[in-house]
């Protein structure tokens, strides 16, 4: 952890709050909202406008998935659709989600930047019917958002940001994997995976911006 | 949504809109480009070097998992994840070897010559004595390397100077994850509660001792 020792008390909080995130469990939601906490947090140090950029395209993307989830275990609520590991995929995955958006929030209030306003989304109706169809859009929109990250991470000037945007990275490509592996599809379609830039995002993901 | 929307089929996103999304998805599925020529410096010129030394370590136990048969036996679809494993660490092994040469990065490791066109002597990796015996064995094995190599492929994300550079391991990085969460998935672990730290070459270096991994890249 060398590179980290010059880094300022603000950065690491950025890290801390954005790995928080990455862990993907609920119990960290709570913590990385405390991060945010203005009583505790150091006066606000702006990021470049390209990162913040960068992490208000992430949050976006997040939040997609975030609800998501969150819609189709309401759905499994009223015609339980989903069983075995679909369900507890969908109930895992969601909640990791939801702790990425609350990490990147908390960056964004910790650089003193406005958080977006909520969005609302929806999804194809099948997806709420159809377990075959969970899965597939499911790894369609993980994978939408590992290409998204790997499109950014080249282009992120702060160093916290970097390795939190490189650990949120990893854990949606672990997502993908389990979601194709365990809908009978290959874990790892290639060697390596394949960028996308923040254009190419925003036409995949319109249709489902309300 | 509303309950009442799943009933409808004019409501929502239309099917068109749903195969849009997977064809572009699977459009233009490329390899970031690396640098044209080898401007960056002896940092990252050691980063490629130690990921490609990883690489063939990691083909190499792989290969040998893929191949062997455990007392207790693998399923076919664990046998297809090891299979797989060892396809794409290969490829990516190739590829770091691939980079080497093209930047004609030689001069600063020992175990190169710095004429291109002689072969180096492979290297051999020694693995503990059960550890193609059986399947529990060999998991805990595999996932011991993957989960090191992960971390070491995320320690070179964040700390390579190179913007392309960066974008290719984090390429490759993701598929490394994407081996990890199938192994703990397979052996029974919780593949998402686990937080890879991102971890130094040196310190990744030295959890891989034990197999004879060469090191001497980072010297």
């Amino acid at each position: 952890m060398e590179k980290f020792e010059s880094l300022s008390r603000r950065e690491t909080l950025v890290k801390g709050a954005l790995a928080l995130g990455a862990v993907a469990a609920l119990p960290t939601l709570s913590l990385a909202q405390n991060e945010a906490a203005p009583a505790a947090a150091p006066a606000p140090t702006p990021l470049a406008a390209s990162d913040l950029e960068i992490v208000r395209f992430a949050l976006t993307l997040e939040r997609l998935e975030a609800a998501f989830y969150a819609q189709v275990l309401g759905a499994h609520g009223t015609r339980a659709y989903l069983s075995g590991r679909h369900l507890t995929l969908a109930q895992e995955i969601g909640a990791a989600e939801n702790a990425h958006v609350a990490a990147l929030e908390a960056v964004l209030r910790n650089a003193g930047a406005e958080v977006p306003a909520a969005q609302e989304f929806s999804f194809p109706n099948n997806v709420f019917v159809s377990p075959v169809a969970f899965s597939w859009f499911a790894y369609t929109l993980e994978e939408i958002g590992v290409r998204a990250y790997l499109g950014a991470v080249g282009k992120i000037r702060s160093q916290a940001v970097k390795e939190a945007a490189a650990s949120i990275y990893g854990a949606e490509a672990r997502h993908v994997a389990l979601l194709r592996l365990n809908s009978g599809n290959m874990t790892a379609p290639h060697y390596f995976e394949s960028p996308l830039s923040a254009e190419q995002v925003q036409s995949l993901i319109a249709p489902y911006l309300k | 949504m509303t309950d009442s929307s799943f009933d409808s089929p004019e409501n929502g996103t239309s099917r068109r809109d749903f195969l849009v999304l997977g064809a572009l998805a699977g459009a233009a599925l490329l390899l970031p480009s690396l640098p044209a020529s080898a401007a960056f410096g002896y940092g990252d010129t050691r980063h490629l070097r130690f990921l490609e030394e990883l690489q063939n370590l990691q083909a190499d136990f792989f290969t040998k998992a893929a191949l062997s048969a455990t007392n207790d036996g693998l399923s076919e679809r664990e046998m297809n994840i090891f299979n797989l494993i060892a396809k794409q660490d290969a490829e990516q092994a190739r590829w770091f070897a691939k980079a080497r040469q093209r930047y004609g990065i030689a001069a600063f490791d020992k175990s190169y010559t710095s004429n291109l066109s002689v072969s180096r002597v492979t290297p051999e990796y020694h693995y503990p004595r059960n550890t193609f015996q059986t399947r529990a064995e060999m998991f805990a094995r595999a996932i011991e390397i993957k989960e090191t190599a992960v971390g070491a492929f995320h320690g070179v994300v964040i700390r390579a100077s190179d913007d392309k550079i960066v974008e290719s391991v984090a390429s490759l990085a993701g598929v490394q994850n994407r081996h990890l969460a199938a192994l703990k998935e397979l052996s029974g672990q919780n593949p998402l509660t686990a937080y890879v730290e991102a971890t130094t070459p040196r310190a990744a270096a030295n959890k891989l001792t034990a197999y004879k991994f060469k090191s001497e890249a980072l010297d």
